[in-house]
């Protein structure tokens, strides 16, 4: 499962690095060609969404996602590593409802047949792509839960997580 | 409005990222679960489905990720290194002239990165030890440091511009520009700030070292790559060469087109400052998602209107009421991210200073600036909490000690920002 993570981690920069090179493209195309990049600006907006959930399920499984510390700084380790757990497990639920919600939207996307004007690429296609990145949100959740299981469960035989 | 269940939502809110479930994730349960409550599950189920992907591809959030990478690849060049030897070169040798490089170094660093914490984290590293080195007060060398942070967000880019811009539908360039001077004067008054802490306590400040002018002199070479990499972005923004979004993208090319030049490149760092960048816009984004669905529920739920309604109606004038909703930032600001903050209150602070006349670049600069204390002020300031992880040994009410005459600081711009409203206004009035 880690190995998956490192693998998104790999595509979702080469994705990105994708994304800031259609751009640079586009504005040295328009200055020194007088065109733009057909299709660079609608592939760069359905990579950017690939890009953000595939870094949600890195930001989720690292817990570096933006929180508010006040609390757990007080508690002792252990009790840190309980609240990790059921953050971790309330973050699986909700990238879990983010996941049905989504996929359930994937029908509509396929039958209004929207594609990337000059590329013909339809757009679910990056839909579907980015919704791996959720699910990839999920399971970076509940290793993380399980992670602060573990840790529970060593402070409690005594020894150090 | 359903008064209740908006006050029952934001307790929820509040208890849910106290138990530290991500704030983006705690707005996003609690909006939707709002939201279901009111418009029925199936309502919810499509807005849950569609909103969080029309987000994450929004192709004016997409200067974000652009400009955080910028400031990754700026940091790993050493571009920090030489902004500090340089400015420690011309002012080293002056009571506290450590402190003055330290600040100015952190200025020149925000002007090719956006974050705050991401200015603080690197100076620190850069300026910290060698002004332990040099005998300063720990506290109060990690407090300059803290609060040459906040320069971040402030100097352009910014990322807090480009969210306030985004929600509020206003352009990104002039407020970047609009930016420049306020962060100016805030290091003329830093600057004040340690020349009067020098005086007061000597002993806390020393000077350093004298360098010979053949040193001052290339230390200045160094520079060239900043300065050019800052005109070269915010020039194209202003002459309206470039997109915003362009313009960040052209600044990734431009810092690794530097880091290249130099021999500090390879595709280790490059990927490494890509996965980084990507972990972090996804933790903005993951706000962004969830304070639009919680501003959904708020909107249904009526919250919006009866708060902006309640703000417009209070018994004060209207500078009365800019007071109230600034002081009312500062309370938050104690318990919340800066990011959140303006992602939350913006939908609904933002149409009530509208309605009273306001102007809308210049409220966007006192809403930055607010929002700044929170990143130094206790209980939860988030620069000051970063310095104290690089330096452990430092108490944290050391260095909340060390910080204090820097909010002093803050607390006299705010006063001049709104006062002279030109300040902020003149510069964005000249662009194109």
């Amino acid at each position: 499962m880690q190995k998956i993570l490192r693998v998104a981690a790999v595509l979702g920069a080469a994705l990105f690095a994708l994304m800031a090179l259609l751009t640079f493209v586009d504005v040295i195309g328009r200055y020194l060609l007088s065109r733009t990049l057909p299709g660079g600006y609608d592939l760069g907006q359905q990579l950017q969404a690939i890009v953000i959930f595939w870094g949600m399920a890195l930001a989720t499984y690292g817990r570096t996602h933006i929180g508010v510390d006040m609390l757990w700084e007080r508690l002792r380790p252990a009790a840190q590593q309980r609240m990790d757990k059921v953050s971790d497990l309330i973050c699986a639920l909700a990238f879990a409802v983010l996941f049905i919600c989504t996929a359930l939207q994937v029908p509509k996307m396929i039958r209004s047949s929207e594609i990337i004007p000059d590329l013909g690429v339809p757009v679910w296609v990056f839909s579907v792509v980015a919704l791996l990145g959720i699910g990839l949100a999920v399971l970076g959740a509940l290793l993380a839960a399980s992670a602060a299981a573990a840790d529970v469960a060593q402070t409690r035989e005594g020894g150090s997580p | 409005m359903n008064t209740v269940l908006s006050l029952g939502a934001f307790v929820a809110m509040f208890a849910l990222m106290l138990a530290r479930v991500p704030i983006g994730v705690a707005m996003g349960i609690v909006g939707a679960a709002g939201f279901a409550w009111i418009t029925g599950l199936d309502a919810a189920i499509a807005l849950v489905g569609s909103s969080p992907l029309r987000s994450a591809s929004d192709p004016s959030l997409g200067i974000v990720p652009m400009f955080i990478l910028m400031g990754a690849l700026a940091s790993t060049t050493g571009l920090s290194q030489e902004l500090f030897r340089a400015a420690n070169a011309w002012m080293g040798h002056l009571r506290g002239g450590l402190a003055y490089a330290a600040m100015c170094a952190c200025a020149g660093f925000a002007a090719i990165n956006g974050s705050s914490v991401a200015t603080a984290v690197t100076m620190t590293k850069v300026a910290l030890p060698e002004m332990r080195k040099f005998g300063y007060q720990p506290g109060l060398a990690a407090g300059t440091l803290a609060a040459g942070g906040t320069l971040g967000i402030m100097i352009p880019p910014s990322v807090v511009f480009v969210l306030y811009g985004i929600m509020t539908d206003q352009d990104i360039g002039k407020l970047f520009m609009a930016g420049v001077v306020p962060g100016l004067l805030a290091v003329a008054l830093y600057a004040v700030t340690i020349h009067l802490l020098g005086r007061l306590r000597p002993h806390h400040l020393p000077a350093g070292k004298r360098s010979t002018w053949t040193h001052r002199i290339q230390s200045v070479r160094g520079l060239w790559a900043t300065a050019a990499l800052f005109l070269f972005v915010l020039g194209g923004m202003y002459f309206g060469v470039f997109t915003p979004t362009e313009a960040a993208a052209m600044g990734v090319f431009g810092a690794a087109l530097i880091g290249w030049a130099r021999g500090r490149m390879s595709v280790r760092i490059l990927g490494d400052a890509l996965t980084e960048t990507i972990r972090v816009s996804a933790s903005i984004f993951t706000i962004v998602i969830g304070a639009y669905l919680f501003g959904y529920f708020l909107s249904v739920a009526g919250t919006t209107q009866a708060l902006i309604d309640f703000i417009v109606h209070l018994p004060l004038d209207r500078y009365g009421i800019l007071f109230f909703v600034l002081v009312m930032y500062l309370i938050l600001g104690a318990v919340m991210d800066e990011l959140a903050m303006i992602l939350l209150t913006i939908p609904v602070v933002y149409p009530a200073m509208m309605q009273l006349g306001f102007d809308p670049i210049w409220f966007g600069v006192i809403i930055v600036m607010t929002v700044t204390f929170g990143l130094i002020c206790p209980p939860v300031g988030m620069n000051v909490f970063v310095v104290n992880a690089l330096a452990r040994d430092v108490k944290l009410t050391d260095i909340y000690r060390g910080v204090a005459p820097f909010i002093l600081a803050d607390v006299v711009r705010l006063a001049l920002l709104v006062a002279f409203p030109a300040l902020s206004l003149w510069l964005p009035s000249l662009m194109k």
